[in-house]
């Protein structure tokens, strides 16, 4: 180890130091149920699964794993998906729009699942029928929804999706924005002033925000040293703070003179409540901020598609049952990922593809009539602080007094150490970690 | 890097018990491992110890593009 505590925290770390500091390792990714796959029984139940993202692809896959027999349907509004997970890193260039984009051709061929690229646009609860843009009709037997989030525009003046689609990105859904945010963090003039203001909790990714805001502060290092990140933030608290806070410090003089990043609380008026687009001013409830760039990540709710099909409450998000997720509004209709209302849990995608298992297997169990088990879950979220930096928050969950609860002492942050090749491994762990995921999600 | 399939049994709960003391060095498993009681983790363990040894793949993330493609009967993108 000593040779690696000798280096800065802005490194590269090589396989040979890796197995110096802590001999060989290694990531468990091994499915729970063994496959097996054959052609359906014509009285076979049929599941529909409406998105298929993160949680949809992964509930479709170990389903198919719970139950050879049973029929798979998913309705995806999109050919492709482009992944959230390490979309960040576009912007800062370490990686293209095409390595994140994956499809449900795997998925359809592997596991003998129905695929239908249609957008959804109903439901009839007691008929147990699902409508498409397209006109037509599924019946189900049981239905799982998994259609991400939506944006609260409304929660910031002059603010909307097409001022988002335009010159106002929020990036936060994968895609064009995020090449429009790179583009304009690239333009920016020497010496100007970024803004990222992220959302009120709940939200999807807690620490993306914070990852992102880390990636422009370590451009601006290498590229525009005399630029400034400005974090406008409703909160007085985010994940991770600590370790992202001593990571800032470390690589971009975070809290000294010539700071590349500033980081300011709901309370010394961080939230933003206005946007001017013309002038590229936000009004917050501290005052104005002019900017060059300004990335606003709206407060979030449950897709759309959750709303539309009655499935939200009053939080606009949707509540289930922690052994299943089954909806606590309408019988055997699940709810998966970032719409759900996982207590502790954070809307991760790691999060979203725990959940599509333990809800694989209380379908297969309760198509085939047995007692739900407890159910463990799990989430880990990796993220970059810079290049070379990760942090990290993990925890393992069971239900515990009705909610989903951090189990055994495993809740934590990444420690603050003055090891430095600690966050140099992290960083590596999560790049083979999402690697390793989006197998586990798409093929 | 070893992958857990396959791995003896025993190893597995070794490690995981000194991840669990902190007497073996993690950046994630010191976490995981206290999520676990003794009783489930030799659950895993006899799990993983029975399933066909696998060499760990340290995958880049076009090789994750391309092993969802060549599953796939359509063209990936
Ligand atoms: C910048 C950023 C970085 C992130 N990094 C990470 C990370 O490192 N690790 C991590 O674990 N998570 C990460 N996430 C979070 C992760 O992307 C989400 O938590 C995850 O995608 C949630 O899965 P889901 O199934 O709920 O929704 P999604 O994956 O968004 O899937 C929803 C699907 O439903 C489809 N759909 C919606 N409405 C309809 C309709 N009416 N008809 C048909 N289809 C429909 C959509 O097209 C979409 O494919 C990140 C997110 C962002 C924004
Ligand atoms: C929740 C998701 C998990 C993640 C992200 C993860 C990640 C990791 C990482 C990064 C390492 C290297 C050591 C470190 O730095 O911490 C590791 C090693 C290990 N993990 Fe996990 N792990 C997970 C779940 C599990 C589970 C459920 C088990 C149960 C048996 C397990 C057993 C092990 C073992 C035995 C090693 C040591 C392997 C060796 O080097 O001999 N892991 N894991």
């Amino acid at each position: 180890m000593s040779q690696l505590e000798n280096k800065t925290f802005d490194q590269k770390v090589t396989r040979r130091d890796l197995i110096k500091l802590f001999g060989a390792s290694a990531v468990a990714a091994s499915g729970i149920f063994g496959a097996s796959s054959q052609a359906f029984a014509k009285s076979a139940a049929h599941v529909v699964i409406l998105g298929g993202g993160i949680g949809g692809s992964t509930f479709a896959k170990y389903l198919r794993f719970a139950d050879a027999d049973v029929k798979i349907t998913i309705i995806e509004q999109y050919p492709e998906y482009i992944t959230c997970l390490r979309s960040n890193d576009v912007i800062a260039g370490m990686h293209t729009l095409d390595e994140l984009t994956f499809n449900l051709e795997t998925i359809k061929s592997k596991y003998h699942v129905n695929v239908v690229i249609d957008t959804v646009v109903g439901a009839d609860f007691n008929k147990k029928t699902v409508r498409t843009a397209k006109g037509d009709n599924f019946s189900y037997d049981k239905l799982v929804v998994s259609p991400g989030i939506d944006f609260k525009f409304e929660d910031y003046e002059g603010y909307d999706a097409e001022l988002a689609a335009t010159d106002f990105p929020h990036a936060y859904k994968a895609g064009p924005q995020t090449l429009k945010l790179r583009e304009q963090m690239l333009n920016m003039r020497q010496g100007g002033t970024a803004i990222i203001a992220p959302p009120q909790n709940p939200f999807r990714c807690p620490p993306g925000p914070y990852e992102r805001a880390s990636f422009f502060a370590e451009y601006f290092k290498k590229h525009n040293p005399t630029a400034k990140l400005i974090v406008l933030d409703p909160k007085e608290r985010f994940t991770k703070d600590v370790p992202f806070k001593k990571a800032w410090e470390r690589l971009y003089g975070y809290k000294s003179d010539n700071a590349l990043i500033e980081w300011v609380a709901g309370s010394e008026g961080g939230r933003v409540v206005r946007l001017d687009a013309a002038t590229k001013t936000v009004e917050t409830d501290g005052g104005d901020f002019k900017a060059d760039l300004i990335n606003i990540i709206p407060n979030q709710r449950a897709g759309v598609l959750a709303q539309k099909l009655g499935l939200t409450n009053a939080s606009g998000w949707c509540s289930i049952d922690r052994y299943s997720m089954e909806s606590e509004l309408h019988k055997e209709v699940y709810v998966l990922g970032d719409s759900a209302i996982a207590d502790a849990m954070p809307k991760s995608g790691f999060s979203a593809n725990s959940q599509a298992k333990v809800c694989a297997k209380a379908v297969a169990d309760t198509l085939k009539g047995k007692n739900l088990e407890d159910p463990v879950y799990a989430n880990v979220c990796y993220s970059l602080a810079g290049e070379n930096y990760g942090v990290s928050i993990a925890a393992v969950y069971e239900v515990r007094d009705g909610l989903i609860q951090p189990k055994g002492e495993s809740a934590g942050v990444s420690e603050v150490t003055e090891l430095t090749a600690q966050p140099i491994l992290e960083s590596v762990y999560q790049k083979n970690w999402q690697r390793q995921f989006v197998k586990d999600v798409f093929s | 890097m070893p992958s857990l399939a396959g791995m003896p049994a025993e190893q597995i709960i070794e490690s995981m018990m000194a991840f669990k003391k902190g007497t073996r060095p993690a950046i994630i498993m010191d976490r995981v491992s206290r999520g676990y009681t003794d009783d489930e983790i030799k659950t895993m363990a006899y799990f993983f110890t029975k399933q066909p040894l696998k060499q760990w793949d340290d995958t880049t993330l076009a090789e994750s593009v391309a092993a969802q493609a060549a599953g796939s009967i359509g063209a990936p993108k």
